[in-house]
């Protein structure tokens, strides 16, 4: 009786820990960035989807195309149906890891420079990417954030030449997530 | 003397003429102007028009939170294909209120599933949604973006205020 009480405790023990070590957050924020001397342009998506594993340093981010906010209606239609062709690929994927993982202390606050490494799959198209970041510990809070830049033809992205010069030649993208733990 | 009546008379024809043809060529060309600036005003709109407010655009589909997710779940490039980008009304049960920096976000669905119908307010609508709790039924009226755990609207307005 005592061994399966004991045995039910530890798998119960394992469970819950196990548990623990996944962060999920639905509210992930994306935002591109772009600056002309012809025009300025800022897309955010607010719903972007993450888990991260802080045992391992897994990272995967998910981003529907359609979530894109443009502060212009054509624009964002033209983001839409030309550039990113949201009803072939409707979504923006990144699957990594946290480069330097074993050095952020999860249990404690403070903030911690790291570098997440992975795949970023966008238009059907999937690229290695490498990105420095912050992670900041508050409580049983992660806030992580992350910035790079990307260039829309490597995503075989074609922006028609009148427009090209309306939009940098390379995008720059913040990353913002306030991870909870996954219950 | 009459060769010079007619010949002045001729002139002052002639004059009334090139003024009559100027008048119309610059009536002409007011005209070109106007259009061409109408035009490039239009243009210039429709280029930097913002999103209309949801409230006023023509609903796609009426459905309830529990119908959208069984589409979805069961076949969802076939949901995707129907409801994307489309202006849904979605009848449901709060299940979830959250609020973001600027807005709120509130969950509709059945207590029982993992998935729900997240739904991004306006920032206009804030003192509409500001009663809202889990439990009530609600109707919202929001543009469809696709579904990644949840299904996810955005633009929404409060339509049973």
């Amino acid at each position: 009786m005592k061994k399966i009480i004991a045995v039910a405790v530890s798998v119960f023990a394992i469970t819950v820990s196990y548990a623990q070590e996944r962060y999920f957050t639905k509210n992930g924020k994306v935002t591109f960035y772009s600056k002309t001397p012809m025009e300025n342009i800022e897309a955010r998506n607010s719903n972007a989807v993450s888990v991260l594993d802080k045992n391992t340093g897994q990272l995967e981010f998910s981003a529907l195309a359609r979530g894109f906010e443009f502060e212009k209606a054509l624009m964002q239609e033209h983001f839409n149906e030309n550039y990113i062709e949201s009803d072939k690929f409707p979504k923006a994927v990144f699957k990594g890891k946290l480069s330097d993982v074993s050095k952020v202390d999860f249990a404690k606050d403070g903030k911690y420079n790291i570098s997440v490494a992975g795949t970023l799959t966008i238009h059907g198209v999937t690229k290695d990417i490498t990105a420095p970041g912050t992670i900041t510990i508050e409580g049983t809070n992660i806030l992580a954030s992350a910035n790079f830049s990307l260039v829309p033809e490597d995503f075989n992205i074609s922006i028609p030449a009148i427009v090209r010069e309306k939009i940098e030649s390379n995008l720059r993208v913040e990353v913002l997530a306030k991870y909870q733990p996954m219950q | 003397m009459v060769i010079l009546k007619t010949d002045s008379v001729k002139r002052s024809l002639i004059r009334h003429q090139s003024n009559h043809v100027m008048k119309q060529k610059t009536i002409a060309l007011a005209g070109i102007l106007l259009v061409l600036s109408a035009i490039g005003i239009i243009s210039w709109n429709q280029l930097n028009k913002r999103h209309p407010s949801t409230e006023n655009l023509k609903t796609d589909y009426s459905v309830t939170a529990t119908t959208l997710l069984r589409e979805y779940s069961e076949q969802e490039a076939a949901a995707n294909k129907k409801y994307s980008d489309k202006i849904l009304e979605i009848d449901g049960e709060v299940l979830r209120v959250e609020a973001t920096d600027s807005t709120k976000k509130i969950t509709l669905g059945e207590w029982y599933s993992l998935t729900g119908v997240i739904c991004e307010f306006s920032p206009e609508q804030k003192e509409y949604v500001k009663k809202i709790e889990p439990g009530h039924h609600i109707r919202v009226k929001g543009v469809c973006t696709g579904m990644l755990m949840d299904v996810i609207m955005v633009r929404c307005v409060l339509m049973n205020k």
